[in-house]
C-alpha cells in the first residue's frame, strides 16, 4: 500500500475518523498513529516488522541512556566518566542502527564487488550471493534514527522520555516509503501535545495531497510508461532524439514521483495535525549545484550537511576547512544511500567532483568581484543566469545516465547514444497532448514562484470558494480521465 | 493555501461541494453519450444462486457473460422451469473457478434450513465454460492480475491473504474490484485511466481520423493477439489447473450432476495456421480425451460457431451484445439444446477442431 494506491483510499478515511473520533489526548493520537503506521507496514512485510521495532528500540534507549547521563556535573571526574560513557552509548547505537542498513542494503553489494575484484585478480569467485529482504523505508528510518541520537549527543534536543511517540516519530506510516527524513528537533514536540485541525489546516492538507498525487500518478506514471521506460529498457537501439527525449522525460518522471510522493506524505501528514518537513522547492529554477540541491530533496541533503559535512569539515581531521573534500564524501555517501551500485556511486562521485569544482569557481569569482565590481554586475546579467540554470539543470539531466541504468556499461551505452552513435530507432510513439499538458503543468508549477507567479496564485485563492471549487472539480475530471487506477511503486521507495 | 488568510469550515464545504458537484454533473454528462458498463461479476452469479434455486450453473470466466443471454433465452423457452445462474471469474483459470466452486458455491449447495433439508435441490447441469488459456501455467512474464480468485473473494479471505503476504498486486484486485463495485454508476470511475472516454470524444469532433487511428490500433492489438495464441501452446496444461478440472468434474459427477465442457468460441481471423495446431487443436484433442474417459460432455465450439469476426468486440476476446443474443438462440437450438428439453444425452454433441 502507498498514498497512491486504491487502498489507501480505505484506510486513510478509516484512520482519520479513528484519530479525530478519540479524545484529543496526544497519548491517544500517537497511538492511533502507532496502529495506522504498523498496519501500513504490514501491509508491505510484516515479517520485517520486528527489525523496525528493533531499531527503534535501540536508538530510543541509546536516546534515553544518553540523556540519563547528560546534565552538569560538579565534579570534573564524575563529568569526564559520564562524557566518556555517553560517547560510548551513541557509538554503540550508530553502530546498530548502521549495522543493520547495511546488513540488509549493502552486504549483497560488497559480497558482489568482492567477487568482482577476486574474479579480475585471477582468484575463483566462492563467496555466496546474497538476497536479503530490504525492510520497508530502511534507508530513511536509519538516518532519521542516527540524526536523533547526534541529536541527543549534541544536546541538541532532549532525550526523547516517551517510547509511543518516539516511535511514531521515527515510523509515521506517511514518511516511510520515501520520506521525508524528519528532525527529532522539529518532530518530537509535535508529538508532545495534542494536535488539532483548521480549516486552514485541512485545506492546506488537501491541496498538497491532491497536487502530489496528480504529479505521481498522472506525470510520473504517464512519463514512465510512455517516454522513459521502453527506451531505457533497450537504450542501445534507439536513436539520439529518442535518447534526448527519453533521458528529460527521465528528470520530469523523477522529479514529479518523488516531490508528488512528498507532497502526499506532508499533505497526510496535516491531515492529522502534524507538519512534516518541505522535501522540494522548485528545483529546475536552481542556477548552480548547490542551489539545487538545497531545493531537491532537502530532508536528505539537510541531514548530510548537517551531520557529515558540518563536522567533517569543522572538526579536527584532515578535511576542516577543505570543503571540495567534504562535498566529495557528502556525495559519494549520498549515491551510497540512493543503491548499493557502482553506477549510483558514480552518480555521487560526478556530483561531488562538480560541487567541488563549483566551490572553487565560486570562491575565484568572489575574489574577482572584490578585485573588479564589474564582475558582480555580470554575475547578475541575464546571459550569465541563463547560462548558469542552462549548465546546472543540463549536468543534473546528464547525471541521471548513472543514476537510472543498471550497469555502468548501460550507462555508457546510453551516454554513446546521445552523441549519436547508438542505434536508430525512432521514439516509440507516445501522445503528444500528454507530453505537452505535463510539460505545461511543470512549467506552470515553477513559474508560480517566480515573477508575478505568487500574486497570481494569491489572486486565485482570493476567488470565492465555489469558483474555487470547480476548478478543483474539473481538475479532478481530468484525473480521473487520464489517470490509470493502479498507481506504480514511489522510485524513491527502492532507495 | 495559507495565503489567502484565514479559511472557515463553511467555506472549505463550499469549495468541496462546488467541486463535488462539477464531477456529478460532468459524469451525468459523459454518461449519456458513454454508459458504464453494467458486468456480470462473480459476486452478482454467485448472490442469484444464493436467491434462487437454480437447475443450470455455469462456470467460467468472463466470458460466460454470453450465458446471461442463454439463461433469459432458456427461462423464457421453458416458462422459467429452466434456470441458469452464471458465475464468471474475471481473469480466472481452472484452479479459480475450482476456488471459487469450493469456497463459495459448494457451501451454497450444502446449505439447510432449520429441519436439515437441503434449501437448493434442484441444480441438475453444471457448464464449464473453458479454453486453451485456462490451462497454461503463468510464467514471470505474466501480469501479475490473471488468474484471480481474488474477485470471489470475501473480505476475509483477502485480510487472511494479506495477512499471509502483504499487500500484492493479486490481492490488490480484491480492492481495485470493490472499489470499481462502490462506483458502479460512475462512467469516470469505471473508465478511469482508460482511453474511452477521449476516444468517444475524438470521433464525435473527428470521426475519420479517429476511425483510422481505431483501426489502426485493431490491427496492431490483432498481431499482438496472433502471436500471443501461437506462443500458447509452450506452457500449456498447468499440472493445477488440470487437477482442479479433474476435481471439479469428479465432484459434480459425484453429485450425480450432469457435466458439460463448452470450449468456448474463438475469434477466427484470430487463428493462424499454427495457432490452429497448437494451442487450439492439441488443446481440443487433449480435452476430448479428458471428457471421453471421465464420462463428461464437450461442446466444442473453439472453431464451429456462429459468430464472425465482426461480432467480437474491440477486445477481440468478448463478442458483442447482439453476437451474445444470436448465440443463445442458436445455442438453445442446437449445441445446448438438451437444457431446454430437460434430458441429458451423453457424449459429443457437436462442435470439433478444424
Amino acid at each position: 500500500m502507498s498514498p497512491s494506491t486504491v487502498e489507501f483510499f480505505y484506510f486513510l478515511p478509516a484512520v482519520l475518523l479513528l484519530h479525530w473520533l478519540l479524545p484529543r489526548r496526544a497519548g491517544w493520537q500517537n497511538a492511533t498513529l502507532l496502529l495506522a503506521s504498523g498496519l501500513f507496514y504490514a501491509s508491505w512485510d510484516l515479517r520485517l516488522m520486528p527489525i523496525l521495532a528493533g531499531a527503534i528500540a535501540v536508538s530510543f534507549c541509546a536516546g534515553a541512556a544518553m540523556g540519563a547521563l547528560g546534565g552538569a556535573s560538579r565534579d570534573p571526574a564524575t563529568a569526564a566518566v559520564r562524557r566518556r560513557w555517553r560517547h560510548v552509548v551513541l557509538v554503540a547505537g550508530i553502530t546498530v542502527e548502521l549495522g543493520l542498513l547495511g546488513v540488509f542494503k549493502y552486504a549483497g553489494f560488497f559480497v558482489d564487488s568482492l567477487g568482482g575484484l577476486l574474479s579480475v585478480l585471477g582468484l575463483q569467485d566462492t563467496l555466496p550471493v546474497l538476497s536479503i529482504a530490504l525492510p520497508l523505508g530502511i534507508s530513511y528510518t536509519t538516518l532519521i534514527q542516527v540524526g536523533y541520537l547526534l541529536d541527543v549527543f549534541w544536546e541538541r534536543t532532549p532525550a526523547c522520555r516517551d517510547p509511543l511517540a518516539y516511535t511514531v516519530f521515527v515510523g509515521f506510516f506517511p514518511q516511510l516509503i520515501a520520506g521525508p527524513i524528519v528532525r527529532s528537533r522539529a518532530m518530537l514536540p509535535q508529538y508532545g501535545v495534542p494536535r488539532h485541525l483548521s480549516p486552514d489546516g485541512l485545506a492546506s492538507a488537501a491541496a498538497a495531497f491532491l497536487l502530489g498525487f496528480a504529479m505521481k500518478t498522472y506525470a510520473a506514471d504517464w512519463l514512465s510508461r510512455w517516454v522513459v521506460d521502453p527506451v531505457f529498457a533497450a537504450p542501445a537501439s534507439f536513436g539520439a532524439d529518442a535518447l534526448w527525449i527519453a533521458l528529460i522525460g527521465y528528470a520530469t518522471q523523477l522529479f514529479c514521483d518523488f516531490a508528488g510522493y512528498s507532497l502526499m506524505a506532508i499533505g497526510t501528514g496535516r491531515l492529522f495535525g502534524l507538519e512534516l518537513p518541505e522535501n522540494f522547492r522548485y528545483p529546475f529554477l536552481s542556477k548552480s549545484l548547490a542551489e539545487f540541491w538545497r531545493r531537491w530533496h532537502i530532508s536528505l541533503n539537510t541531514w548530510l550537511f548537517d551531520y557529515l559535512f558540518a563536522p567533517l569539515t569543522t572538526g579536527r581531521s584532515w578535511f576542516r576547512g577543505r570543503a571540495g573534500a567534504g562535498f566529495l564524501v557528502v556525495f559519494l555517501v549520498s549515491g551510497l544511500w540512493h543503491g548499493a551500485t557502482w553506477t549510483f556511486v558514480l552518480w555521487g562521485l560526478a556530483h561531488g567532483v562538480a560541487l567541488a569544482g563549483h566551490h572553487a569557481y565560486d570562491e575565484w569569482y568572489k575574489r574577482r568581484c572584490r578585485a573588479d565590481r564589474r564582475y558582480v554586475a555580470w554575475r547578475k546579467a541575464t546571459p550569465y543566469l541563463l547560462a548558469s540554470w542552462f549548465v546546472t539543470q543540463a549536468f543534473f539531466v546528464l547525471t541521471l545516465i548513472p543514476f537510472r541504468a543498471s550497469t555502468i556499461g548501460g550507462a555508457a551505452d546510453f551516454g554513446l547514444g546521445l552523441l549519436g552513435l547508438g542505434g536508430s530507432s525512432p521514439h516509440p510513439e507516445a501522445t503528444a497532448f500528454h507530453l505537452w499538458a505535463i510539460a505545461a503543468f511543470l512549467a506552470g508549477y515553477h513559474l508560480l514562484e517566480v515573477g508575478g507567479g505568487p500574486s497570481w496564485k494569491a489572486r486565485f485563492l482570493g476567488l470565492p470558494g465555489p469558483v474555487r471549487g470547480l476548478v478543483y472539480g474539473i481538475a479532478l475530471v481530468y484525473l480521473l480521465m487520464f489517470t490509470p487506477i493502479g498507481a506504480s511503486t514511489p522510485i524513491y521507495g527502492r532507495f | 493555501m495559507s495565503e489567502a488568510g484565514k479559511r472557515t469550515w463553511g467555506g472549505l464545504v463550499g469549495v468541496a461541494l462546488a467541486a463535488a458537484a462539477l464531477v456529478a454533473i460532468l459524469d451525468l454528462v459523459v454518461s449519456q453519450v458513454l454508459p458504464p458498463p453494467r458486468f456480470l461479476e462473480v459476486e452478482d452469479g454467485v448472490a442469484q444462486f444464493a436467491a434462487g434455486d437454480p437447475t443450470v450453473l455455469v462456470l467460467g470466466s468472463s466470458h460466460l457473460r454470453t450465458f446471461e443471454h442463454v439463461g433469459s433465452e432458456l427461462a423464457r423457452r421453458t416458462d422459467s422451469q429452466g434456470r441458469l445462474v452464471a458465475v464468471p471469474v474475471d481473469w480466472g483459470k481452472v484452479s479459480s473457478y475450482r476456488w471459487t466452486w469450493e469456497h463459495r458455491l459448494r457451501p451454497l449447495l450444502d446449505e439447510t434450513d432449520a429441519s436439515g433439508a437441503l434449501r437448493r435441490t434442484s441444480l441438475r447441469h453444471v457448464i464449464l465454460v473453458t479454453q486453451w488459456w485456462d490451462f497454461r501455467k503463468l510464467g514471470p512474464g505474466d501480469d501479475p492480475l490473471v488468474n484471480l480468485p481474488a474477485r470471489s473473494w470475501t473480505f476475509g479471505d483477502w485480510l487472511a491473504d494479506v495477512w499471509a503476504n502483504g499487500v500484492t498486486p493479486y490481492n490488490q484486485n480484491y480492492v481495485l474490484h470493490r472499489w470499481s463495485r462502490l462506483f458502479a454508476g460512475s462512467v469516470l470511475v469505471q473508465f478511469r485511466g482508460r482511453t474511452a472516454i477521449l476516444d468517444r470524444i475524438k470521433s464525435t469532433f473527428r470521426p475519420e481520423a479517429e476511425a483510422a487511428a481505431l483501426g489502426e490500433r485493431y490491427r496492431e492489438r490483432l498481431r499482438y493477439f496472433r502471436q500471443y495464441v501461437e506462443r500458447g501452446g509452450e506452457h500449456l496444461f498447468d499440472p493445477e489447473d488440470v487437477n482442479a478440472l479433474d476435481a471439479l468434474v469428479r465432484e459434480w459427477k459425484g453429485r450425480g450432476l450432469d457435466v458439460t465442457v463448452v470450449l468456448y468460441p474463438r475469434m477466427r481471423g484470430m487463428l493462424t495456421d499454427k495457432a490452429l495446431v497448437s494451442p487450439i487443436g492439441l488443446f481440443s484433442s487433449w480435452m476430448a480425451g479428458r471428457c471421453r474417459d471421465r464420462d463428461v460432455r464437450l461442446v466444442d465450439l473453439s472453431w464451429d460457431h456462429p459468430l464472425s469476426d465482426d461480432d467480437f468486440g474491440v477486445d477481440l476476446d468478448h463478442p458483442t451484445d447482439d453476437a451474445n443474443r444470436r448465440f443463445a438462440t442458436w445455442a438453445l437450438d442446437g449445441v445446448l439444446r438438451f437444457l431446454v428439453d430437460g434430458d441429458a444425452p451423453e457424449g459429443d454433441t457437436g462442435g470439433g477442431t478444424p
